[in-house]
Order: C-alpha cells, then sequence, then structure tokens
C-alpha cells in the first residue's frame, strides 16, 4: 500500500527556494507513486498567483510547473479560503491549478497523511 | 494519527498551533522556546530543557519539560512527527 506524502507551502515565492524545491520533491516522491497532496497555507497561497515574472530578480519562474502537479497525477492540491482572504486574494487570481479547501480540509489532510514535509 | 509538531521558529506558533488536532502535541525548541514565556500551556504542550537553560530561561517557564532523551521518547509515542518550517 504506498505511503501518503503532505507537502506544505507556507511562504511566499522568490525570497526563498523552499516553494521551488517543494514542488521538485512533489514531483520526484508522485514518480515513485506515493500519495501526494499539496497543501497552500498562509503565505503559501502566493505561490499560486499568476503572472509572476521573476526574470526581472533574474530568478527562475517555478510557479508555471505548479500545472505538473496534475500531470504527475498529484490530484489533492487544496488553498486554504481562510488564508486567501485574509490576504485580500480572490481565487481569481491564481493559476487554476488548486481546488479552494479551508483549514478544516487541509488539517484532516495533514493528520491522515503518513509523512508532512516543509521547507 | 497521533502527530508530534516540532517548532523552533516562534513566528510561526499560530499557524502551526491552527494545524494541530486535539490528539496532537506541540514541543518548542531551539528559539522557539521563548514561547513557553509568553503563552499558556496545556497537557500536550512540551518544551526543550537544554534550550531553556541555555537561554536562561529554565526557571519561569509552566509548560512541560522535557530533556534530550525524553524528546527522543516523546518521539515514539505518536504516529509521526512534523518539524513546522
Amino acid at each position: 500500500m504506498s505511503k501518503s506524502l503532505a507537502i506544505i507551502f507556507n511562504k511566499a515565492p522568490y525570497g526563498n527556494q523552499s516553494g521551488r524545491e517543494l514542488l521538485d520533491i512533489a514531483l520526484m516522491a508522485a514518480a515513485f507513486d506515493m500519495e501526494i497532496s499539496a497543501l497552500f497555507i498562509g503565505d503559501g497561497v502566493y505561490q499560486l498567483l499568476t503572472n509572476q515574472q521573476p526574470d526581472i530578480l533574474h530568478m527562475k519562474n517555478h510557479s508555471s510547473t505548479y500545472k505538473a502537479l496534475e500531470l504527475y497525477g498529484i490530484e489533492t492540491v487544496l488553498v486554504s479560503s481562510e488564508d486567501l482572504e485574509q490576504r485580500r486574494l480572490s481565487e481569481s487570481r491564481l493559476m487554476p491549478v488548486s481546488s479552494l479547501s479551508n483549514h478544516k480540509q487541509i488539517n484532516k489532510t495533514i493528520a491522515e497523511s503518513d509523512f508532512v514535509f516543509m521547507l | 494519527m497521533k502527530t508530534l509538531y516540532i517548532l523552533n521558529n516562534p513566528q510561526l506558533f499560530e499557524q502551526c498551533t491552527l494545524a494541530m488536532g486535539t490528539q496532537d502535541a506541540l514541543l518548542l525548541i531551539e528559539d522557539a522556546v521563548v514561547l513557553s514565556e509568553q503563552q499558556s500551556s496545556d497537557e500536550n504542550h512540551f518544551v526543550l530543557e537544554e534550550d531553556l537553560i541555555a537561554r536562561g530561561l529554565n526557571s519561569g517557564s509552566s509548560w512541560n519539560k522535557k530533556n534530550y532523551n525524553e524528546f527522543v521518547a516523546l518521539t515514539l509515542e505518536y504516529n509521526k512527527s512534523v518539524s513546522w518550517l
């Protein structure tokens, strides 16, 4: 029975590499047919904003890679509606890669996962 | 599934406790031990003793103290542990 891994994104992009690295880990783990869930909470919701243009900082734009989550069979991609609201972000400003969720559901996913990973 | 949350960053206290379930436990380590002076504790809240002593905070805290060995024993009481970063 394959193990489940919850990966939690809680940091905004480009100030550090945690978003990009977590994404790489998610895709790799999915290739080893682990059951992955990608959870976006706190400032991690900013990872999913559209029209990111980090080339102005000479940095690689990893946000387009979030579209690969579905391609790699990662269906559970949840973003916290409470944390979006707190930041006055509407779902329409996000890339169409995640489903709107709430803390209760996200916490349930964390509790039920065999492993939880953050950076 | 009972989870042990391990926190070393005081800024993430609220976010971490928000994620915790009622059966889960929280262990403060490294810089986060300062929280044991500021936050009230309940029975599944712990703080690492060595990090308190190092910071001269050992007397004031009402949180349950665990030393390194007890920390290891604590991790065995839970299904998994999460380092909240």
